[in-house]
């Protein structure tokens, strides 16, 4: 069969070529090929822009590209864990969130937990919001609070479940001990439309999912959950100033797996670091309604432990 | 006024217009590729839109957009393997035109109703922008669900002839639909041990897999199957042709096909698959001749094509107006107007008037390259049935297997692929009609979803369903639809068969 | 619809597959816990499950209580070479080794080699068009996909 020995031959020109061109890739140091950033969220999300947004100016720091995938599913389970396995070289990153990072691995057994990652950088602390209806008679926490004390069980108010919308509105239902229900939703998105529509009564959410709105005056913002007024929303009281030291805030950050070598690790955060401290690139995210707080490798890592501890008793119960 | 003329300017410069045209021109072919979606192609492109001007970016996502969403049709006609999940309703009579040598007519139809309906859904938009927002807004979880109902009472429609099969294949779509993780509460569900599967069977895998890989191993039985068309094929000659026949039956049929479809886009988690299964659905209940429906029905084509075009420009609709995206296309450009410092939704109007008159104009201008593309391209497209199955197959499998790898980066996900090719396979054999596997997996979250969040915001009542009027209307359609087929079902059973069993299968 | 020699009863064979896997999915749902307020999770799925298993049971019932409806077979012409069922085998493991090769041999090798293959069981014939067009179009997507659209194809981790 003559045609298949032609094919085989011409078959196997390619092995040779392709191991002459990683012999030299390889001699080159780090990193000498493109990189994966894992988004573990669907195409188009929040967090999806973010590393969209990051990966040029990242890539062209590293002098390599950064190819950005999504691996969705679980919750953010199945991306994360397609960090943890691949290879330790460092050319494995992980933008990863609260959702995926602390909730998911809380809540059911996926196979890791938050201290299987290795911090490079902080890019993101979002802004919670507690939203209401423009023509809602609720001007401030405390109206919302004395009408859901007196009518427990009555008022709705959707979210992600066990996201940290969610939460952080079940921790201020607890703190102020009034009963709302959940209204389970697949994103804040929906929320929205569901708060104009009317089917709900408020909607925590990211402040950007709902920022275009509150700027036209067909939402109003009762309280934020930071420790400070956001500069974005500077009308718009804290839960703390309001008499509830309620706190919420869903980050957004990169991380490589626990055994990527040293020599990544440092070259990825000073890249990191470069990146979400250049102006040009801050004044464009800042357009976003999506303000960069950037926070080095350690302060992130903090940032994990606490809200683990955080909201371990919380769900854990499950 | 002053405002419309200044989004002309910024539109018809040669960086917006050449934009718009590559967006077109990419957006065609990866549409018309099976393996490869538009949503990947979008999320792709994205990046790239970065640096270019606001209108310039966006202009070229639409041109994807509205591009793929034709371009599915192509390989839908051509080789009955349909490119995007969109055109998998007009594949059911478009290839029976190409088999029968008419496939100029059907690409023609094809273009022509989704050009009429990229039209009225740029009205929709730009005229009516305001109540067909009032009118999603109205959509809550009850009529969701009975919207939801009622879109799968077409599984009765398009079973006709084999309606235990069919309701069995809508019964599977939507048990498949089920698996992965319970949508409201977040826990696994049905994962039957796999890791893989905690992220739901993949939409893409399923189509993929139940069209292009089941087509390819149905035609891989005969491999000396001749070519469909041999020589040149001229498309002037009256077999590729509309003839004024052709444009009575379907101009009616599109008029009507497209406000649905607007409506539809409207409506955050329907989709243009679904527009363009309903209108189908609509237009073979209503006709008084449906067996012609599966045969090289042109108006079938034509419901079918201007359902699903009809949904691209009304997505804009929610996104604009509410900044809520209508779907997981737009969900990807919200990054895009992102990026350039436009937030979408009311503030939008209000504050950026002028960039908002741009992108009205932009995008009835796309609808007009659309035309001048797929007109000039049509020559080009229909001499595909040239190909030869030798090539074209293994072509069309690689090109699965790589599209499926690189919207998903999970191997699991490209077997699965392969698993539905060999479901589709079997159930091509054995005469279970595909379509309901597919319409039942889509409204499967879309109805639970509806259904038990309608269920916490009534307490556990079920009268919300029918006390809220929109919803009620909805199943009342539902019934009504029910009826119309489960009489035409009868009908048929009385005249097929002597012996008093249930209707012909094969 | 043309059905071949099948042996009779392809739907039998289909009611029995479904009522099968809709057996492990009802003792995997039964195991679960469910959550969920007034619908449980595992609600709408044990209900769906549940009727297609009714539905398969009809089935079966009819396909082996129908009179059996001599199918004329004789309009296919005769196929050189392999039976179909076999074709239709061979292409369905051809494939899965595609898949499985991707990790190891990288893109352009599996493709190379499985678009050569697949182009003799579809009946080319031709070495050179074989060989042109087993190059051309997988080097075609990866130079679309990875230099033009940055998006990583498998490579070779065999050689890695």
């Amino acid at each position: 069969m003559t045609s298949i020995r032609k094919i085989l031959k011409t078959l196997a020109i390619v092995p040779v070529a392709m191991a002459m061109s990683l012999a030299a890739a390889q001699a080159a140091g780090y990193p000498s090929k493109p990189l994966t950033l894992i988004v573990t969220w669907p195409a188009g999300g929040s967090t999806d822009v973010i590393a969209r947004l990051l990966a040029e100016p990242l890539g062209k720091e590293l002098g390599q590209p950064v190819a950005v995938v999504n691996r969705k599913g679980g919750g953010g389970s199945l991306g994360t864990k397609a960090a943890l396995d691949a290879p330790k070289d460092g050319y494995t990153v992980l933008m990863t969130t609260s959702g995926n990072h602390i909730l998911t691995p809380l809540k059911k057994d996926v196979g890791y937990r938050y201290d299987d990652f290795v911090p490079i950088g902080q890019v993101v602390a979002a802004t919670l919001a507690l939203a209401v209806r423009a023509d809602s008679p609720w001007k401030s926490l405390d109206d919302m609070i004395k009408d859901a004390k007196a009518n427990p069980g009555k008022y709705n108010f959707g979210g992600v479940p066990f996201g940290m919308p969610h939460l952080t509105l079940n921790a201020l239902a607890t703190e102020a001990g009034v009963e709302l229900v959940h209204i389970p939703m697949q994103g804040g998105a929906p929320g929205a439309k569901a708060l104009l529509g009317g089917d709900i009564a408020m909607l925590p959410a990211n402040a950007s999912t709902v920022a275009s709105n509150l700027k036209a005056g067909k939402m109003r913002a009762l309280a934020v959950f930071n420790k400070e007024r956001d500069p974005a929303f500077p009308d718009v009281p804290t839960a703390k100033e309001q008499g509830h030291p309620v706190y919420g805030s869903p980050f957004v950050g990169m991380a490589v797996a626990k055994g990527v070598p040293q020599e990544a690790v440092d070259r990825l955060r000073a890249a990191l670091q470069k990146v979400a401290n250049d102006p040009d690139f801050q004044a464009k995210a800042v357009k976003t309604a999506t303000a960069i707080t950037y926070l080095p490798a350690d302060d992130f890592g903090a940032v994990w432990a606490r809200d683990w501890n955080a909201y371990e008793p919380v769900l854990k119960k499950k | 006024m002053d405002l419309l003329f200044a989004g002309l300017e910024q539109v018809f410069t040669v960086e917006t217009l050449s934009l718009i045209a590559i967006g077109l021109i990419v957006g065609i072919i990866i549409g018309a590729i099976p393996g490869l979606n538009v949503p990947l192609a979008v999320a792709i492109a994205l990046p790239i839109t970065f640096k270019l001007s606001p209108i310039g970016g966006l202009a070229m996502l639409v041109g994807i957009y509205k591009g793929g969403t034709y371009g599915g049709s192509l390989s839908a006609v051509l080789i009955n393997v349909p490119g995007t999940p969109a055109a998998a309703a007009t594949a059911l009579d478009g290839a029976a035109l190409t088999r029968q040598g008419k496939a100029g007519k059907a690409l023609r139809m094809s273009l022509y109703a989704s050009i009429i309906a990229e039209v009225i859904s740029d009205l929709a938009l730009i005229l009516f922008a305001v109540p067909v927002a009032a009118f999603a807004l109205k959509i809550g979880p009850p009529e969701t669900f009975s919207v939801g109902v009622f879109a799968l009472t077409l599984v009765g429609v398009l079973s006709q002839g084999n309606m235990l099969k069919g309701v069995m294949a809508g019964a599977l779509g939507l048990l498949l639909s089920t698996f992965g993780v319970d949508p409201l509460t977040g826990d696994f569900r049905l994962t039957l041990g796999f890791d893989a599967l905690s992220g739901g069977w993949s939409f893409i895998a399923l189509v993929i897999g139940v069209f292009a890989v089941a087509e390819a191993l149905v035609k891989v039985e005969r491999p000396l199957e001749k070519p469909m068309a041999m020589g040149t094929v001229r498309l002037s000659d009256p077999d590729h042709r509309l003839s004024r026949d052709d444009w009575r039956r379907s101009l009616p049929v599109i008029t009507r096909s497209a406000p649905i479809g607007v409506l539809i886009g409207a409506i955050p988690g329907l989709g243009a698959a679904v527009s363009a299964y309903l209108n189908y659905g609509i237009t073979r209940n209503l006709s008084k001749t449906p067996e012609r429906f599966g045969q090289g029905a042109i108006e079938g084509v034509a419901a079918a094509e201007s359902g699903n075009n009809a949904v691209t420009s009304a997505t804009f609709v929610p996104l604009l107006t509410l900044g809520v995206p209508g779907d997981v296309i737009t969900a990807i450009m919200l990054g895009a107007f992102i990026v350039h410092g436009l937030i979408p939704g009311p503030a939008l109007f209000e504050q950026n008037s002028a960039f908002i008159a741009a992108f009205f104009v932009m995008v009835v201008v796309t609808t007009g390259l659309h035309l001048i593309i797929g007109r000039l391209g049509m020559p080009l497209f229909v001499q595909t049935t040239r190909i030869s199955n030798k090539f074209l197959f293994p072509a069309i499998m690689v090109l699965s297997v790589t599209g499926v790898y690189v919207t998903t980066n999970s191997f699991f996900d490209v077997f699965t692929m392969l698993g539905f090719g060999l479901l589709g396979y079997f159930m091509i054999k054995c005469s279970f009609p595909v379509a309901p596997l597919l319409i039942g997996f889509i409204l499967g979250p879309l109805i639970e979803i509806g259904l038990r969040q309608s269920v916490i915001m009534s307490r556990g009542s079920f009268d919300i369903f029918l006390t809220r009027p929109l919803s009620a209307a909805f199943l009342a359609l539902a019934a009504v639809s029910v009826v119309i087929v489960g009489v035409r079902e009868w009908r048929l059973a009385r005249r097929n068969t002597p012996n008093p069993k249930t209707p012909e299968g094969d | 619809m043309g059905t071949g020699r099948r042996r009779p009863g392809g739907d039998t064979w289909i009611a029995l597959g479904l009522i099968a896997a809709n057996a492990v999915f009802l003792r995997d749902l039964f195991d679960t816990e469910p959550g969920g307020a007034y619908l449980k999770t595992t609600t709408l799925p044990i209900a769906l499950s549940v009727s297609l298993t009714v539905l398969s049971v009809l089935l079966l019932g009819w396909s082996l209580l129908r009179p059996a409806a001599p199918q004329a077979e004789a309009a296919a012409e005769p196929v050189p070479g392999p039976p179909p069922a076999v074709r239709v085998l061979a292409a369905t493991l051809l494939t899965a080794g595609y898949i499985a090769a991707l990790p190891w041999f990288g893109y352009l090798m599996s493709s190379c080699a499985y678009f050569a293959a697949m182009s003799l069981l579809y009946g080319n014939r031709n070495p050179v068009s074989i060989v042109a067009v087993m190059v051309a179009v997988p080097l075609a997507l990866m130079l679309f996909f990875e230099q033009y659209m940055i998006v990583l194809l498998p490579s070779a981790g065999l050689f890695e």
